[in-house]
């Protein structure tokens, strides 16, 4: 979306340029976040799992990953939010319905009081059209689970957890408020203005185009790492599931090209998982502001807090192709 | 395919449904039993005042109730009570109470049309150079504080046409003409709109079948511009492409506008109803129960 190259009318260079003297400036402005308001564990674990093609047995890769973490999903509602932003055959701009199909089994197989896959597409209002035509609408009905439209939920205005944004609220679907446990399924992919979309960035489909339209402009307007921040500050992700089966490098996050890498990467802390991803495709977790600062208070960022499960960060490490205005962010 | 017969039973069938989900304060929901908003409560008055009659019992008076009490200071509608008005619905509903229930010195539809008239999408410095996009042109953003985009500057555009007859004043001409001429600059390569850029970063991006069906009709009255001639090709070429309520029924309006031939487009829409029910959105299947009922007649709400 060409509006969103500038973060408040400041380009991505020039804000982590200022860095600096936005932290000399920070004592005269109000804390952005309250420190105490979020716990973090002294490590988070993050799992890669191999996973080649889409026609492997998912639900068991899925069910494996979560018996790999301290998640209790017994008689809770879980809310499943993939990445499903537009559709153009033959891309991969989304997660795959298959992996969507298998975590809604494997949450229900867990016990799950409640399975929902819940979206608000950022591009096209069509929800029937893009449900249907991405195959998702398939795989949920072999599921037995529903799929809830966030851009068109019934919607509550909340305090944001942080204030990168500089604002105090936000309107957010009812169903993704009410739910025990947000899973984030993004599909991992380069981004031409964020530098990286995966768990973190997969928020923006939270915010509901009924109130705010499409696309989803006020969280660019806002600043796209603030709002990221803010976001997730607000909506705690309790766990994520990256689709890296097939990835998404170059001018991501629709017309990039498709990479495939033949794994998932799971984890309880998004933060974690996300900076594990960023170094995966070869971008440096402390250049990417949302991350850094999401580092400092919602996540490990930090790769000696991380702890690495099933396969490691080396095996799947691939130096992906990103637009010539973000190649700042490399490793 | 669905017969003229099978035709009018979906119409029944819309209809019984959108009379039977309204909600207590008269509006409706995005889909039954959630709360009343601005959208699909402006398609519902278009589509009912379409189907009913004198002696059928059906009264428009409770849902433009809830219409007025959405009214914010500016005079635009909100959805929710602090929530941010929303350009696209707002003037979707002045089309809607105009075309259905005309009042124009209804101090209500005044303050309504002065704030469409008032609001203006943020402008931006030339983007990158080979997308072409004029950032500076302003015509209307979803909420206050964003960049214009297709869909709210398409019902604004159509709102603003459809009153010229009552008010030319200079300010509504010069949005008018701005306001088009971002539609003409955000119109994609071949032809059809998505949701507001036809390329980043030097790649074009793909029209969208809706948005096209908006677009057109807010440049009705301009059926020779090249563009809009690119775009209607492209719509009648992929209309049934992206096969959904909103799609087939805005294709179809847009199809009754210029009139394009409309037949398969009717059944199609009545099919996509058997086999989807169209998620039961509310907007969309008042939406369908407009298109349906309308578009042999011209589809008289979206005329400029």
């Amino acid at each position: 979306m060409s509006s969103g190259r500038a973060s408040r009318g400041v380009t991505r260079r020039a804000f982590l340029g200022a860095l600096p003297l936005a932290a000399a400036a920070a004592s005269c402005r109000p804390a952005r976040f309250t420190p105490g308001a979020f716990v973090r564990a002294a490590h988070s674990p993050v799992a890669l799992l191999p996973a080649a093609s889409y026609d492997a047995d998912l639900v068991d890769v899925v069910a494996r990953g979560l018996r790999m973490f301290d998640l209790s999903v017994a008689g809770r509602r879980v809310l499943l939010k993939p990445n499903l932003v537009e559709f153009e055959r033959g891309t991969v701009i989304n997660t795959h319905p298959a992996v969507v199909h298998a975590a809604a089994v494997a949450f229900c197989g867990a016990g799950a009081r409640e399975v929902v896959v819940a979206e608000g597409p950022g591009h096209r209002r069509d929800t029937e059209y893009l449900v249907t035509a991405s195959g998702l609408s398939d795989a949920l009905a072999d599921a037995g689970v529903r799929f809830v439209d966030l851009n068109h939920d019934d919607v509550r205005e909340v305090n944001l957890g942080s204030r990168f944004t500089g604002a105090s609220s936000i309107w957010l679907p009812e169903t993704l408020l009410a739910a025990d446990i947000v899973v984030s399924m993004p599909k991992l992919k380069t981004h031409h203005w964020a530098g990286m979309t995966a768990g973190m960035k997969n928020l923006f489909g939270t915010v509901p185009g009924a109130v705010y339209g499409w696309p989803k402009n006020v969280l660019h307007q806002r600043g796209i790492d603030e709002s990221i921040v803010d976001l997730n500050a607000t909506v705690r992700v309790q766990f994520t599931i990256v689709d890296a089966i097939v990835a998404m490098e170059g001018d991501g996050p629709i017309r990039g090209q498709a990479r495939p890498m033949g794994f998932l990467a799971m984890g309880a802390d998004v933060v974690a998982v996300d900076a594990s991803c960023a170094r995966i495709i070869g971008l440096d977790p402390q250049k990417l502001p949302y991350l850094r600062e999401a580092g400092r208070f919602l996540g490990h960022a930090d790769e000696d807090r991380i702890e690495q499960r099933g396969e490691s960060v080396s095996r799947y490490r691939t130096r992906f192709d990103i637009v010539d205005h973000l190649t700042h962010l490399r490793a | 395919m669905a017969t003229p017969a099978a035709v009018r039973d979906v119409i029944g069938d819309l209809a019984g449904r959108l009379r039977a989900n309204a909600n207590p304060d008269g509006g409706w929901g995005y889909t039954p039993g959630h709360r009343s908003r601005v959208e699909p409560t402006s398609w519902a008055v278009a589509a009912l005042a379409a189907v009913s009659g004198p002696g059928d019992g059906w009264s428009p008076m409770p849902h433009l109730q809830f219409l007025r009490r959405r009214q914010t200071p500016q005079g635009l509608l909100a959805d929710q009570a602090g929530g941010p008005p929303n350009y696209a619905f707002s003037a979707l509903a002045a089309i809607a109470v105009d075309a259905t229930f005309p009042n124009p010195a209804d101090p209500w539809f005044r303050r309504l049309v002065e704030g469409i008239v008032g609001g203006r999408g943020v402008a931006f410095a030339p983007g990158d150079v080979r997308d072409r996009q004029q950032n500076a042109l302003q015509a209307w953003p979803w909420v206050d504080g964003c960049f214009s985009w297709v869909e709210p500057t398409a019902w604004c555009l159509l709102l603003l046409k459809r009153l010229r007859g009552q008010n030319r004043d200079a300010r509504r001409h010069a949005r008018v003409d701005e306001a088009e001429r971002l539609l003409v600059d955000r119109c994609c390569a071949n032809g059809g709109w998505n949701y507001g850029n036809a390329a980043v970063l030097g790649q074009s991006l793909e029209p969208f079948v809706p948005t096209t069906a908006m677009a057109l009709l807010a440049l009705q009255d301009r059926p020779e511009h090249p563009l809009v001639r690119k775009s209607l090709s492209w719509l009648e070429a992929n209309v049934d492409r992206e096969r959904s309520g909103m799609a087939l029924a805005l294709g179809l309006i847009c199809a009754a506008r210029f009139g394009s031939p409309s037949g398969e487009l009717e059944a199609a829409l009545a099919d996509q109803f058997a086999r989807s029910r169209f998620f039961d959105q509310q907007h969309v299947q008042a939406m369908a129960l407009y298109a349906l009922a309308a578009s042999r007649t011209g589809a008289e709400v979206f005329r400029v």
